[in-house]
């Protein structure tokens, strides 16, 4: 926005406030802060807004804006306003972003000037500033008798400090009350502060030492204590100590709050040296502390309090002790990670994994050759949790070779974890070994989910397979399950030549795998079992197995066709027959449909048989419109649920319209090019065709827009229409043209009421079709109607003084009038002087009172 | 840093400052304590209790002090508030909790602070207006603050938090809670852990109504009612006077620029911080901010001074549910957001070290999973929160300078370690807001 063109003259406009904050921070460039800004600027304009009569409302957002915006210039508009108990906190906004120093000496004129409130409203602000000019009348106010008064001058002499401040501060406290203290202090210490900030920690020191010499409140105490901490450096390390070993917690806050924060060996050096003199509560709090400051030289001070100490605090030792990631600490923790005490065991060994060093891996494949097998037991845990990768081979061999079971299991449980190909191997050796039904599950649990981590799936297959030879019926056939899993062409191979196995239990598995198969590649298998298998029920799983696979995406379209055509003469029962039309209709294409259409006159197929039809027609309705149409019609007349329904309309839309002929546009939307009507009465407005009558250019008889481009007899003609409230308007179709630009013939009716919407009017017979009804007209003009919905109820689709759509379908002695998509009226004509004829379409202007009438999206689709 | 072994300058606050921050990576690592040092599990002694108060506890009040309140070693003894019905209403749900009459009640935030010496923390739930405010009152009389989010309105209020939490030595919590959330803090760590490589670009989800741009309209003047019911003067606290409306003491005073952060801050206070823990930027800020032509916000990016992009999202096109965050690596990305069993991620093998990571962050730091417990565990321990004042101040700085990018509608560019925009006086005006009087921080 061009800054000068802000709506800031519209001041009691309301828009104004919005279009102003838009201003506010689009404001253009600053103002040049030197000279008197020229009238027009932003600046200026504000100022004369807050100069003005203007609602207090409007002068705030002026103060926000110049808070952007302003210079020195705005200075005195803002600055009267600081008077104003209800803008001077606008008036601040603006005035303390100003940098200008005219801003201070504005201040400083109101603070010495206003009273009460307003007078600590600049003094707050002159704080905010940190305005050095200000210090001495400030320093007079700290005598003063009204507390808020003082109050507000010790905490501006607070912010602005400096030498003078300080000073001034320092004596009030002197003489301070127990009233005046903590507001004195807080200044006092934030002056400390900034001495800090700049280096002069001398000063600092000193202000905190004349605080913790006053009788304060223990949070000031605090606070100072603190801050001379940190004023005398390395040279507070004691003061922090003795404070860390205070009765008072709040002293002892200060010191762990400073253990965590402030930097330096020297401090590590004393907190270490004290850790161990102080009670076990504070113990645990240091030590967490000294962990956080990654100061190796504290270990072993650490390690020490790992011994005979309370459980608390070796824990907490431990725990600082990882975070150090000191390799000389980890004989200790193996030792912990297997004592008797279960939480102290618990900690060393989340020690040990949690380990920020490589040398942790070595200590764990160690802790795994202990001969304690409770130590093996846990290095297989630590191992598993700890993600040890390079422990694998040792833990490969404890798994096989172990002499006690839980070991083993644990072993396994971290090969499942952890293990990859090379120590598969190893695990198709624990299963064929088949110590017990436990360990055979567990290997087998393990060689699944290794195999499926890795990418490489026949390299998986082979270390399978080798294993089979020398497998029991019982761990053969949890091969074959992990096989199955692993999916590929070798694992099929194998399968399919363990359903010859001589042992039952082994051909029943590897059958029942094939036909749990999850590609195409076992299709073969799978059709000649469903086909001549003397197992009925083998029978019936390959034949799901083979309408499975068939949805593989690597199944070629006229392959899946082929295969649903053999498991279509397979199926017999209507569960597989839902499979079958399952994968139809996810994977049809235009010859599913053949073979998914039949199943629609199977009522216990209903659901699934329209849901495969309608998902194929999807896919179909624009290629193949011929071939959906009678299907959806047929899904449509058995009308499955609301939204099937709603879906095979949509697909029947679309198929009619790729059917049909294309649609042409009567009317360009720019001009009344191919249409022609009574001068002065059809323009082009809003890209609509329009009439309008007024007052002083009433319609005294109808006249009609005429499209001059044909006269269609079987044909869809659909527009979109607006009419005024009071118009009578109408699409005349199939009609006659008359003189001076009236008509004849059928009209789709209209008036903007909506009481003749979705009616068909004819010149000679009057309104021959109503809302709601289904009229039939026979030879000897003998009318029959019959209803066809609540004409009240129809006409709710009528938007009035908006747009809407007529759609008028013409198909030989047929007329339907649909308005937006509802079917308001249908008439079948057997009257052999008008029916089926062609004829011109023309648009009405109809005479009565004013009234305006407007056509645009005017489409027609003549039918062959 | 510790390990130095040569003697240290002395360091100027600004400097000892900017190396916490900058250290943040050593001090961040939190500190570990047992549990069973906390007070976790079990009863604890009357006298050991951490002793609450809640300061403006309305609903989202009302959830984390019923939440506080599960805590074994909490006591909850008082309620300020300026509406009479909250009072009454959270005295009574304290009351019903410890079967006693004991909550006191009171109106003026400054006597409080002054009378009720034996508060150890405060819960301060107010409006957004109050959050930074309410803060260093309560900082400054010795108590920790755990404040709701947004925690503060202006950049400027930011920096007062996070030093006064540093000058008192106070423990400070944000309420952004999702950072002890285990499916935040596991999209968190995968990408701290380059588990996703490099990570280039996080998103943060921003509230999917209202906009960047808000409101100075004012509602009609009603008369105020008595003092003792709502007192109006107090509920308007630091922010310019306006007449008062019964509806925004109600809670309609979103959308307004006197009261709120915008749709970026609504949520950008939880996931800006989300997005920056991610990418280890807790401790700066973005230092480019691109503008968008639109109402909102939605796909500005910000840059950090290492490249690494944070594009602010509307919708829910990077995740499924409120409040998400992701982040993108070339090895993959993740997601995480409210209304998720599980964080989402580029592969399944990711997501498999579910537990793995949240095992070794809990081993690292030493963090329950929960936000309350946190701040509770710090109050004894005085160690950092996890969504410390500095944490509060960067993440905040981020929404701010971003709400400055969409109503000076251009790109603006940020000075993380000055805390301020790089030669830009009009970004740099909107840094801070006079406070009305009498307050001042």
């Amino acid at each position: 926005m061009n800054p000068t063109n802000c709506p800031m003259l519209k001041m009691n406009h309301f828009p104004f406030r919005a279009a102003l904050m838009t201003c506010i921070l689009t404001a253009g460039p600053l103002a040049a802060a030197a000279d008197a800004p020229a009238a027009e600027t932003p600046e200026a304009k504000l100022i004369a807004v807050l100069q003005s009569n203007a609602a207090p409302q409007d002068k705030a957002i002026s103060c926000k804006r110049l808070a952007i915006c302003g210079s020195k210039a705005a200075v005195p508009a803002l600055a009267a306003l600081l008077a104003d108990e209800h803008l001077a906190s606008w008036a601040r906004i603006g005035l303390e972003a100003i940098p200008d120093p005219a801003v201070d000496a504005a201040l400083r004129d109101a603070a010495a000037k206003l009273q009460g409130n307003l007078q600590i409203s600049a003094i707050n602000s002159l704080g905010v500033r940190r305005d050095a000019l200000a210090v001495a009348w400030l320093a007079q106010k700290l005598q003063d008798a009204d507390a808020a008064l003082m109050s507000a001058a010790a905490a501006a002499l607070g912010r602005i400090g400096g030498e003078p401040a300080a000073q001034a501060l320092g004596q009030a406290l002197a003489g301070a009350t127990v009233a005046t203290i903590p507001v004195l202090c807080e200044a006092y210490l934030r002056n400390a502060d900034q001495f800090i900030a700049q280096g002069n920690h001398a000063k600092a020191a000193k202000i905190c030492e004349q605080v913790r010499g006053v009788q304060t409140p223990r949070h000031i105490r605090m606070e100072a204590t603190r801050g001379l901490i940190v004023a005398r450096q390395a040279a507070g390390i004691p003061l922090l100590i003795e404070q860390l070993k205070s009765d008072d917690a709040g002293m002892v806050a200060v010191a762990l709050g400073l253990a965590h924060d402030l930097p330096g060996t020297a401090l590590t050096k004393a907190l270490t040296a004290e850790v161990t003199h102080l009670p076990p509560a504070k113990q645990v709090y240091v030590i967490e502390a000294l962990g956080v400051r990654l100061d190796k030289s504290v270990v072993p001070a650490l390690l020490a309090l790992t011994n005979n100490t309370p459980a608390n605090v070796t824990i907490a030792a431990l725990v600082a002790l990882t975070k150090l990631g000191d390799p000389s600490v980890l004989p200790r923790l193996v030792e912990l990670a297997v004592a008797p005490d279960a939480e102290l065991a618990k900690a060393a060994q989340s020690a040990i994994v949690a380990f920020p060093a490589v040398a942790a891996d070595a200590t764990c494949v160690t802790m795994l050759a202990s001969p304690d097998a409770k130590a093996r037991l846990t290095a297989a845990d630590i191992i598993s949790r700890r993600a040890t990768y390079s422990a694998m081979p040792a833990v490969a061999k404890v798994a096989r070779e172990d002499a006690d079971a839980a070991v083993r299991a644990g072993c396994i449980n971290a090969l499942r974890e952890l293990g990859g190909l090379p120590d598969l191997a190893a695990v198709v050796a624990i299963l064929v070994q088949n110590q017990s039904a436990a360990e055979a599950q567990g290997a087998e649990k393990a060689l699944a989910t290794i195999c499926g981590r890795q990418a490489d799936r026949s390299a998986c297959a082979d270390k399978l397979v080798a294993g089979l030879a020398a497998a029991q019926p019982g761990p053969k056939c949890a091969l074959l399950r992990v096989l199955r899993s692993v999916a590929d062409g070798k694992a099929l191979q194998a399968i399919r030549a363990a359903m010859a196995d001589p042992d039952k239990d082994v051909q029943d598995a590897a059958t029942r795998l094939i036909c749990d198969w999850s590609t195409a590649e076992a299709a073969p298998d799978l059709l000649a079992l469903a086909k001549t298998s003397a197992n009925p029920t083998y029978q019936l799983l390959a034949l799901r197995g083979y309408l499975r696979v068939s949805g593989d995406k690597d199944v070629t379209a006229a392959q899946r066709l082929a295969m649903c055509k053999e498991a279509a003469a397979l199926a017999q029962r209507d569960d597989e027959k839902k499979i079958l039309l399952g994968v139809l209709g996810t994977a049809g294409d235009a010859d599913s449909l053949a073979l998914a259409a039949p199943h629609l006159d199977n009522a216990a197929l209903k659901a699934e048989a329209c849901l495969a039809n309608v998902a194929i027609a999807e896919r179909l309705a624009k290629d193949s419109p011929d071939a959906v149409l009678p299907v959806m019609e047929k899904v449509v007349t058995l009308g499955p649920d609301e939204n099937l329904t709603a879906r095979a309309k949509a697909v029947l839309k679309a198929a009619q319209e790729a059917a049909g002929k294309a649609g042409v546009s009567l009317f360009n939307g720019k001009d009344l090019s191919g249409w022609e009507g009574a001068p002065g009465w059809w323009t082009v407005e809003e890209g609509a065709l329009t009439a309008e009558s007024t007052p002083q250019k009433p319609c005294t008889a109808c006249n009609y827009l005429v499209w001059k481009g044909g006269q269609p007899a079987d044909f869809e003609l659909t527009c979109d229409f607006k009419l005024s409230a009071s118009a009578n308007s109408g699409v005349q179709i199939r009609s006659e043209t008359r003189p001076n630009w009236d008509t004849y013939g059928y009209q789709a009716d209209m008036t903007g009421d909506g009481s003749l919407v979705g009616f068909v009017y004819h010149h000679k017979r009057g309104l021959i079709g109503a809302r709601g009804e289904k009229v039939t007209i026979a030879a000897d003009g003998k009318k029959e109607a019959q209803p066809l919905g609540d004409s009240a109820a129809l006409l709710k689709s009528y938007k009035p003084e908006a747009w809407n759509t007529y759609r008028i379908v013409c198909r030989g002695p047929d007329i339907s009038l649909y308005v937006n998509a509802v079917l308001m009226c249908q008439i079948t004509d057997h009257d052999a002087s008008t029916a089926g004829k062609g004829g011109i379409i023309a648009l009405q202007m109809h005479p009565g009172p004013p009234m305006k009438v407007q056509f645009k999206n005017i489409t027609l689709k003549e039918f062959k | 840093m510790t390990n130095d072994p040569k003697p240290q300058a002395p360091l100027s606050r600004r400097q000892f400052l900017k190396r916490s921050a900058a250290a943040s990576s050593v001090f961040a690592i939190p500190c570990i304590i047992p549990a069973s040092a906390l007070g976790r599990g079990g009863a604890v002694a009357p006298s050991n209790r951490i002793v609450m108060a809640g300061i403006g506890i309305g609903g989202r009040g009302s959830s984390d002090l019923t939440w506080m309140m599960g805590e074994p070693d909490v006591q909850f003894v008082a309620i300020c508030d300026i509406r009479k019905e909250r009072r009454e209403a959270v005295k009574s749900t304290i009351d019903n909790k410890y079967g006693t009459k004991d909550c006191t009640m009171h109106r003026d935030i400054r006597e409080f602070l002054v009378e009720r010496t034996d508060i150890d923390g405060v819960l301060i739930a107010t409006g957004d207006r109050w959050h930074a405010l309410a803060s260093v009152l309560a900082m400054r009389a010795g108590k920790d603050v755990y404040s709701e989010k947004p925690s503060c309105m202006t950049i400027a209020e930011g920096q007062a938090v996070r030093d006064t939490a540093t000058r008192y030595g106070r423990v400070y919590q944000t309420g952004t809670q999702r950072l002890s959330e285990a499916n935040h803090v596991f999209a968190i760590e995968t990408a701290r852990s380059g588990r996703l490589g490099k990570v280039h670009t996080a998103y943060a989800h921003i509230a999917p109504w209202d906009a960047a741009i808000m409101s100075y309209d004012r509602l009609p003047a009603q008369p105020e009612p008595p003092r003792d019911e709502v007192d109006w003067d107090a509920w308007l606290g630091p922010c310019p006077w306006r007449p008062y409306h019964s509806s925004y003491v109600t809670g309609a005073w979103r959308g307004f620029y006197d009261f709120h952060t915008s749709c970026i801050g609504e949520w950008g206070a939880h996931t800006f911080a989300q997005a920056q823990a991610g990418i280890d930027a807790l401790d700066t800020s973005p230092v480019h901010y691109q503008y968008v032509d639109n109402p909102t916000g939605d796909g500005m990016v910000a840059t950090f001074a290492n490249g690494v992009k944070m594009i602010l999202s509307r919708g829910d096109k990077y995740w499924h549910g409120s409040c998400g965050e992701r982040f993108d690596g070339p090895d993959g990305w993740v997601a995480a957001a409210d209304g998720y069993s599980k964080p989402d991620a580029s592969s399944p093998a990711l997501l498999a070290d579910f537990n793995k990571v949240i095992a070794e962050y809990t081993a690292r730091t030493q963090r329950p999973m929960n936000h309350v417990r946190d701040f509770f565990d710090c109050i004894k321990s005085r160690r950092q929160t996890v969504a410390n004042a500095e944490v509060m101040y960067r993440s905040m700085t981020t929404v701010h300078a971003a709400n400055i990018c969409m109503w000076l509608k251009r790109d603006v560019k940020f000075d993380p370690l000055k805390g301020e925009f790089l030669n830009d006086v009009e970004a740099n005006r909107l840094c801070s807001r006079a406070m009305r009087e009498p307050w001042i921080i």
